[in-house]
C-alpha cells in the first residue's frame, strides 16, 4: 500500500523544524531505521534550505510544497516551487579534501544530497513549477 | 528558537554549548554569538555538540567561519560530543580532518 502525505509552506527557515520532523516520521513510516532517517531529513532539508532563500521571505503562504510517498522500495520525495530553472547536475562537487582556507563557505547542501540519496532530480513541470525528486531504498535484509 | 545556546569561560576558553537543531534556521544565532565573544576577545573555544542531535550544511557553513576567524586570530578551537549523525555529517563532508574532535568538553579543555 501506497501512504503518501503532502506539506505546503511558506518560504521560512522556522519551518525547518516541521519539515524535518514530517520528513523524519514519513521515512520511519517506510521501514528505515533512526540513521537513515537523519540522513533522509538532511537531504530534504538542504533542498528546501535553498528554496527559501532563493524565494523572498514572507512572499506566500504556499511557496513550496514536500510530498513524501512510502513506496516499496523505500521513500520518493518531490519538493515543488516556483523558482527558475536549475541546472542541478552543473554544480561543481566541493573539494572535501581542501582545507580550512581554501574551502569556499557553502556549497555542500547538494552534495550531502546526493550522498544521503539514491536517486535526485530535477524536472522543470509543465504547471511552471520546479520539481526537485529524491528517493532512498531500504538496505537489502 | 530552534536552539539554546550557552557561553561560560573556563580560564580564557569560551566554552559554547549548543543544544538543538543546528539548521539554517539556528547558524544566524549561532554565527552572531560567536561573532559577538569573538570580538570581545575569545580565541580559544570548546564547542559542546552533546546536545545537538541534528546538523546541516547551514551548520557546517558557521564552523569554517568560526575556524577562519579564530586561525587568523592564532586562536583554537575545539569540538566537545559530537553524536553519530552529527559525526557523519562531518565525515562526508571532510570537516572531521578540519577539527580537533573530543569526546566530552572535559577532555576538549584539556586539549585545547
Amino acid at each position: 500500500m501506497t501512504k503518501e502525505a503532502t506539506l505546503q509552506l511558506p518560504a521560512d527557515t522556522a519551518y525547518l523544524k516541521m519539515i524535518g520532523e514530517f520528513v523524519s516520521r514519513m521515512a520511519k513510516i517506510s521501514g528505515f531505521d533512526d540513521l537513515d532517517c537523519k540522513r533522509i531529513e538532511v537531504a530534504v532539508d538542504e533542498a528546501c534550505t535553498n528554496v527559501i532563500e532563493h524565494t523572498q521571505r514572507g512572499a506566500s503562504h504556499d511557496a513550496f510544497s514536500i510530498c513524501c510517498r512510502a513506496v516499496a522500495s523505500g521513500i520518493e520525495i518531490t519538493i515543488s516551487d516556483r523558482g527558475a530553472p536549475f541546472d542541478f547536475d552543473s554544480v561543481a562537487v566541493p573539494d572535501v579534501s581542501a582545507g580550512a582556507e581554501d574551502r569556499p563557505i557553502g556549497g555542500l547542501g547538494i552534495f550531502l544530497m546526493k550522498k544521503f540519496m539514491d536517486f535526485v532530480k530535477y524536472t522543470p513541470g509543465a504547471d511552471g513549477m520546479r520539481h526537485l525528486t529524491m528517493s532512498k531504498n531500504r538496505p537489502a535484509g | 528558537m530552534s536552539m539554546e545556546i550557552t557561553n561560560r569561560f573556563e580560564n580564557d576558553v569560551l566554552v559554547l554549548g549548543l543544544d538543538g537543531r543546528f539548521d539554517a534556521h539556528a547558524a544566524p544565532q549561532v554565527e552572531e554569538t560567536f561573532t559577538t565573544l569573538f570580538s570581545q576577545g575569545a580565541t580559544k573555544v570548546v564547542v559542546d555538540f552533546s546536545a545537538v542531535g541534528y546538523l546541516s550544511s547551514a551548520g557546517l557553513r558557521v564552523l569554517l567561519v568560526m575556524i577562519r576567524k579564530l586561525k587568523s586570530a592564532q586562536g583554537a578551537i575545539v569540538l566537545a560530543g559530537l553524536q553519530p549523525h552529527v559525526k557523519e555529517v562531518f565525515d562526508i563532508s571532510g570537516f572531521t580532518d578540519l577539527f580537533t574532535i573530543e569526546g566530552s568538553v572535559q577532555e576538549a579543555l584539556a586539549a585545547i
